[in-house]
């Protein structure tokens, strides 16, 4: 009866709740060892931050199609920033994998899994999207490829949440073969 | 009264602020378990758990952090029950210093003398309750930690509930600091006092550990009976250097320490750990060292790098070599390419215990081979060697990951010789299908064989098991994934060349997982799984041993 009780309490609480909550502050160091803030990455525009660890294969997975969104709207002022949270076990492989993948975007480690504790993760892929005011646009947790789809709309959408004034170019640089014919017709 | 307060502290925290998450695992099981095996008759009992963790984060604007963990667990999947508050933080960040307040889960360096976690899955939390500061001024950060526990471990990693208790009070300070050109470089103390009551020094008397039989060589059971406690005291200087030149990352790390065997003496101890990473024609080299030399002391606080790779596929998980802090010296080189879209990975690692006085010492080359017919199992040797493939490919399409792992292990267990050899193939492949759906197959098999050899009987046992691992997964349109799994064992135990016990063991389960928002996932999971590491739905996660039942998981932030 009491796990009913319980149960009930934990749901309404969880449709009550519309607010996705703020990024705590915290300082992590990057892979070079430069202590970074957390919120110098999202003071220029809005981040797709996430946790991984080397043993997480969807990580990997979702962290290919963030690499493209990454390069896709830097311009924009988007970019994608990557928490490793590979504890004192396994931390030391880390720089060799991501030098490997030839990624673009920067990483930072956080072995002590402060980022991925203190923002309610608890499975992995763990990943937030956070507005320029450090509030939390949308968490994601787990990753199956063809999701890439419905991530990239959510970044789309959260670009043009914070730079309204950019939301046509924005668009055209998500879909530029339909925006192509939307202007072709109105010439 | 203190967790009446917590919770008070917590719902006003609730109230008073907007900026608060809470994060909800919710575990309910009931099934079947098999606890031991005699000759085609396995004992089973029932085993059903019901397991709520509830994390509460709420952050202040002025950098005020408060989190608290509620469990309501009777019984959990793993361990003892509990029921309240798990673990309390304060956390407070500066422009230039930091405070805590509460369960404390801190790591220093690589964790050779501290490094406190919590692993719900294993049961394994050695956190201390207390305050931690740093402060940083320029180039240089202070840093200081005072803390008490009651340290709660097992005899044996496979028992349900812990079942050895220790009471913990730790000191520890030091200072770090940082230069463009020399690095990072930290020096610390830590002072640990530790009590550990007569039951619990009673079941290293009569258990089997290395612990309890150095225990054994020099007290008697009459030495116990005028005895309550013992106290146990431990003291690091722990000295770290990073250093970072023109692409190269060299990490050295190294404890001297004294501490206090259970009714024994002081002795004195070592820990030293270095890595290295360099890249010579776009292959990434890492190379590790362990050399940690403190035998039979009882490692509570630290976790050091294990030094070698853990198998992140179902099977291979399987026959993770068991690391012995106290005693052990290791090597592991790990190799990463780049080939167009994909990247190979290579690995080799290998440890055993320090040699022994009057003992044939074990070579380098003798480890590399591992033959069984070698006298070397005195220093329980572990080598082994992974490759993959992996990347995607077909215009992104298609994601796999092919894998190849060999495992030995040596070990001896009173007059037995003992060795377990696996030879396993993972392997992973993903198709994208279009429209928001995928399909994801993991495909594993592993041959793995037991052999012990009694010197005094003269027996010679070997056990071969082929098992074989298959999961499938179809993902409807980001909303639901519907998972099949199966594991088989096929098992021949002989004695010499007499088979006196073959047959296979299956486990097959189904799984429905709904996603019910981008951060909520609620699975339903029916039939019987052989437990360890499982991969489906988009996510890895630790599972307990489990048969012929339900269980359903939650998983939820809100």
């Amino acid at each position: 009866m009491n796990n009913i009780v319980l149960s009930l309490i934990i749901f309404s609480f969880m449709f009550l709740s519309a607010d996705e909550g703020k990024v705590p502050v915290l300082k992590l160091k990057d892979l070079n060892n430069k202590r970074l803030d957390l919120s110098s990455l999202y003071e220029d525009g809005p981040v797709a931050i996430n946790a991984w660890n080397m043993s997480c294969e969807p990580c990997k997975k979702e962290m290919k199609y963030l690499n493209d969104f990454h390069i896709k709207y830097q311009s924009q002022g988007f970019k994608f920033v990557s928490v490793n949270i590979d504890s004192p076990r396994s931390m030391s492989k880390v720089k060799s994998y991501i030098k490997s993948m030839k990624w673009d975007f920067p990483v930072l480690s956080d072995p002590r899994a402060e980022f991925f504790r203190k923002t309610g993760g608890k499975v992995m892929p763990y990943l937030l999207l956070v507005n320029k005011d450090g509030s939390i646009f949308k968490r994601h947790v787990g990753f199956n490829p063809g999701e890439e789809v419905a991530l990239e709309a959510e970044i789309v959408e959260m670009l043009a949440l914070n730079f309204p004034e950019r939301s046509k170019v924005i668009e055209s640089i998500a879909k530029p073969d339909e925006t192509k014919i939307e202007l072709d017709k109105t010439e | 009264m203190i967790k009446y307060s917590i919770l008070g502290l917590t719902l006003i925290s609730i109230v008073f602020t907007l900026d608060v998450n809470f994060s909800l695992e919710t575990k309910y099981g009931d099934g079947s378990k098999v606890t031991g095996q005699a000759s085609n008759n396995p004992l089973i009992s029932d085993y059903n758990f019901i397991e709520n963790l509830l994390d509460i984060n709420t952050i202040f604007d002025n950098g005020v952090f408060i989190s608290t963990q509620l469990e309501y667990s009777d019984p959990p999947a793993f361990g003892t029950s509990v029921k309240g508050i798990n673990n309390f933080l304060v956390d407070y960040m500066g422009d230039n210093y930091s405070f805590k307040l509460g369960n404390l889960y801190s790591l220093y360096g690589r964790g050779l003398s501290l490094n406190m976690t919590q692993n719900q899955n294993i049961d394994y939390d050695n956190s201390v309750n207390g305050v931690e500061f740093k402060y940083n001024y320029n180039d240089f950060n202070l840093f200081g930690l005072w803390g008490m526990s009651e340290f709660n471990y097992r005899s044996n990693p496979a028992f349900i509930e812990t079942d050895l208790v220790l009471d913990n009070k730790v000191y520890f300070s030091g200072l770090e600091y940082y230069n463009d050109l020399f690095g990072i470089i930290q020096y610390s103390i830590l002072y640990e006092k530790s009590e550990i009551g007569i039951e619990y020094i009673n079941k290293y008397f009569i258990g089997s550990s290395d612990i309890g039989k150095e225990l054994i060589s020099r007290v008697t059971s009459n030495d116990l009976e005028n005895i309550n406690s013992d106290k146990l005291t431990t003291i690091d200087h722990n000295i770290a250097w990073n250093y970072q030149f023109l692409g190269l990352d060299f990490y050295i790390e190294k404890v001297w320490n004294t501490y206090t065997k259970i009714l024994g003496d002081t002795e004195s101890g070592s820990k030293l750990y270095l890595s290295l990473y360099f890249d010579i024609t776009d292959i990434g080299i890492t190379y590790e060292y362990k050399n940690y030399d403190q035998k039979y002391y009882i490692p509570t606080l630290a976790g050091a790098p294990i030094g070698f790779r853990e198998g992140n596929s179902t099977l291979a998980s399987r026959n993770n070599h068991s690391i012995n802090w106290s005693d052990e010296v290791g090597h592991q080189i790990e190799f990463n390419r780049a080939i167009g879209d994909l990247i190979w990975m290579g690995n080799v690692s290998f440890a055993y215990k320090h040699e022994q006085e009057g003992n044939h010492a074990i070579s380098f080359s003798e480890v590399l081979k591992m033959d069984n017919e070698s006298h070397i199992y005195h220093q329980y040797p572990f080598r082994q060697w992974y490759s993959e493939i992996s990347g995607y490919t077909l215009n992104d399409k298609y994601y796999f990951k092919l894998g190849i792992d060999q495992f030995d292990e040596f070990k001896m267990k009173g007059a037995s010789n003992e060795g377990t050899s696996a030879l396993t193939f993972p392997s992973m492949f993903t198709f994208d299908v279009g429209g928001g759906n995928s399909i994801t197959s993991y495909i594993e098999y592993q041959n793995r064989v037991y052999t012990s050899r009694d010197k005094d009987l003269l027996l010679e046992r070997s056990d071969n098991y082929k098992a074989r691992y298959i999961s499938l997964t179809y993902n409807y349109i980001n909303f639901l994934s519907f998972s099949i799994f199966y594991d088989d064992e096929q098992f021949e135990k002989k004695v010499f060349d007499v088979v006196w016990d073959e047959g296979i063991d299956i486990w097959r389960g189904y799984d429905i997982t709904a996603k019910v928002n981008s951060s909520s996932q609620f699975s339903v999971f029916y039939g019987s799984q052989k437990g360890g590491l499982v991969c489906a739905n988009g996510v890895c996660a630790e599972q307990p041993g489990f048969d012929d039942g339900i269980k359903v998981t939650l998983r939820t932030i809100f």
